[in-house]
């Protein structure tokens, strides 16, 4: 027999109007730890993608798009710059690495991006198994295409033609997987990598299996396009953008100016447009956060209304527990009790519900940003607000049972 | 029986509750294994009395020993916890903790008072009461004499010095009164405690030796 025993077996009798209590501060709490899950997983990816990247050079266009599509890989690209252009820029003294990017295909939604052995340099990625390519058509692949994917060594994957899953499969020219990444924490594990070559000589094939196709039917291409994105122009190879690390901070200031204005080419700041991301988003996180604010807050008042009915339907039983020997601090801390347990109780479902919401977002919405098992530290604080709610909440009715008379209350 | 020293003493009490009505009630003093009788129509002042007795209302004037205690010169803390120990209390309907079983009810009493708390024990008293298959009732599963039972139960669990009783009969029937009357007096000797019962059921009056007329 102890207080939380006590409390436990009131609470069940009011169930209905405790439920309602523990549901209210479950939905408040799951939005307020969501909203927490997600802007820190997202603030956290966004920081970890472009961690060492300084400048994203690319086709003009939206700058965020540009970074959107060359860093995070969601968004589709802003066009194609000549690869002459860009490896001009490389030469400059004021960049330290430059990673080619070629994009277009995918492989049952993983990207597949042509690049070069700089790529794993600048996001300090290595090889856990296998070897880089030596030859086209060979790839090396992240460590969750891996894993979701069950690959391994040697399994040859068919590419698909844009950016999402699609049925236009490029059959006759399956890859070769020679190797998989060690788990690096960024977009690098959902990538499939492979020369530039491979996607130039892909594209290449396709243009003529295209203009074959082309001669026979009339219909409309409806992935032209997506084709268009790597084309062969007389002028040369083309790519889709290229990552840059400077070499000192100085070249923040020269660089990005250096190529808006002397090329064709865009320069976009992933610092900048990430941040300008967030504050987009930001709005929409705020307006959630003041919904869960309402939400617990109205959590507290239920529980408080269920809490002074249930003292003034107990206040006989308050009086005659007092003639058992309670103290008066017994029937405070029983009243205490009973609203922490409730919001607790419903502060913990809702951390339940939070991370069960990011199963689902991360299951069903292929977005591989969130991930449910992982914590945010400023879920630490749920368990103290929740406290805190529910002592509020139960501390007037708390009060009452503190001062109930015996004697009057008895003898009514 | 070597020494047979007071179990309950009061002198010289009175009470108010506002300027105009004033109680006074005669002094007593009541030896262990003894009876006494409050006998008194409403509004009389035997509830007054009775809390007065019992620690629950503080009165004007006049001292209460428990066994020599004085309970008002406790602190609150104390007092609770003499309460919980010493008295024992039987209303005129149970007052049963309704969240709690019949068991949760013994056990609750036992934890209140601070004291240990032995389920076999807490079995026993219920079987002597004749509610042993009750134990994990909830009190609106039982008939009103269960109830009673119950919570007369519940006012002895604890060994007390006296066991006071607040109109227990007055609500039942003859027979029904007959019994709880019984049963009071059986249980209050068989655990040790000095009865106290106050009424206005004329019913009762044959079988109490003490009577104190208000």
């Amino acid at each position: 027999m102890n207080i939380l025993l006590v409390a436990h077996k009131n609470i069940t009798r009011n169930s209905l109007s405790s439920f309602l209590g523990a549901l209210l501060s479950a939905l408040g709490t799951a939005i307020f730890c969501l909203v927490l899950l997600l802007s820190s997983q997202l603030s956290k990816q966004l920081d970890a993608n472009s961690k060492h990247i300084d400048l994203v050079v690319g086709a003009k266009g939206s700058p965020l798009q540009l970074i959107l599509n060359s860093i995070y890989h969601v968004d589709y690209p802003t066009g194609n710059i000549p690869l002459e252009e860009a490896q001009k820029l490389t030469k400059s003294p004021l960049v330290k690495l430059a990673v080619p990017l070629s994009m277009g295909d995918n492989y049952q939604g993983f990207r597949i991006i042509g690049t070069d052995s700089s790529f794993l340099k600048l996001y300090g990625a290595a090889i856990a198994s296998g070897k880089w390519w030596s030859k086209d058509f060979e790839v090396v692949i992240g460590f969750q295409v891996a894993q979701k994917k069950h690959l391994k060594i040697g399994d040859k994957i068919i590419g698909a033609h844009g950016l999402s899953n699609s049925n236009d499969l490029h059959a006759d020219h399956p890859y070769t997987i020679t190797g998989i990444l060690e788990e690096n924490n960024s977009v690098a594990d959902q990538l499939v990598l492979t020369g530039l070559s491979s996607v130039w000589h892909m594209h290449e094939h396709e243009e003529h299996h295209h203009h074959e196709h082309k001669s026979g039917h009339n219909e409309p291409d409806e992935d032209h396009e997506v084709h268009s994105l790597i084309e062969l122009t007389d002028h040369g190879k083309e790519i889709t953008s290229m990552l840059i690390q400077y070499k000192n901070p100085t070249a923040i200031a020269m660089f990005p100016r250096m190529v808006n204005q002397t090329t064709e080419m865009q320069a976009a700041s992933p610092a900048i447009e990430s941040a300008r991301l967030f504050s987009m988003l930001g709005i929409g996180l705020d307006t959630l956060m003041y919904l869960a604010y309402t939400l617990m807050l109205i959590a507290a008042i239920s529980v408080f209304i269920s809490l002074y009915h249930a003292f003034k339907s107990r206040k006989y039983e308050l009086a005659v527990m007092r003639t058992m020997g309670a103290s008066r601090h017994i029937l405070f801390g029983i009243m205490v009790t009973e609203g922490i347990y409730i919001t607790v109780v419903g502060s913990l479902t809702g951390v339940f519900l939070a991370h069960l919401a990011t199963y689902f977002i991360s299951r069903f919405g292929s977005n591989e940003m969130v991930s449910p098992w992982r914590f945010s530290g400023k879920e630490g604080w749920i368990l103290p607000i929740g406290l805190a709610l529910g002592f509020l909440a139960a501390l007037i009715p708390a009060i009452k049972a503190y001062m109930t008379p015996i004697s009057k209350t008895l003898s009514r | 029986m070597a020494i047979n020293h007071p179990q309950l003493e009061f002198k010289e009490i009175t009470f108010r509750y506002r300027k105009d009505r004033m109680f006074s009630f005669p002094s007593l003093t009541l030896y262990e294994h003894e009876q006494c009788l409050i006998l008194g129509d409403s509004g009389s002042g035997k509830t007054t009395l009775l809390h007065i007795l019992t620690g629950l209302l503080r009165p004007f004037t006049g001292t209460v020993l428990l066994n020599g205690v004085d309970i008002y010169r406790l602190s609150p803390k104390k007092q609770d916890q003499f309460r919980g120990k010493h008295i024992g209390l039987v209303f005129q309907q149970s007052h049963l903790i309704k969240s709690l079983t019949v068991l949760e009810n013994m056990k609750l009493a036992r934890w209140l008072a601070g004291l240990p708390i032995d389920k076999g024990e807490l079995l026993a008293v219920l079987q002597r009461l004749g509610i042993a298959d009750k134990a994990t009732c909830y009190p609106y599963q039982l008939s009103q004499g269960q109830a009673q039972r119950a919570a007369i139960g519940r006012a002895l669990i604890n060994k007390p010095m006296i066991l006071v009783a607040d109109e227990p009969t007055s609500a039942l029937d003859d027979r029904h009164a007959a019994i709880v009357l019984e049963l009071l007096l059986e249980q209050s000797k068989g655990f040790g405690a000095t009865l106290i019962i106050a009424t206005h059921d004329k019913r009762i009056k044959d079988r109490i030796s003490h009577t104190y007329q208000l």
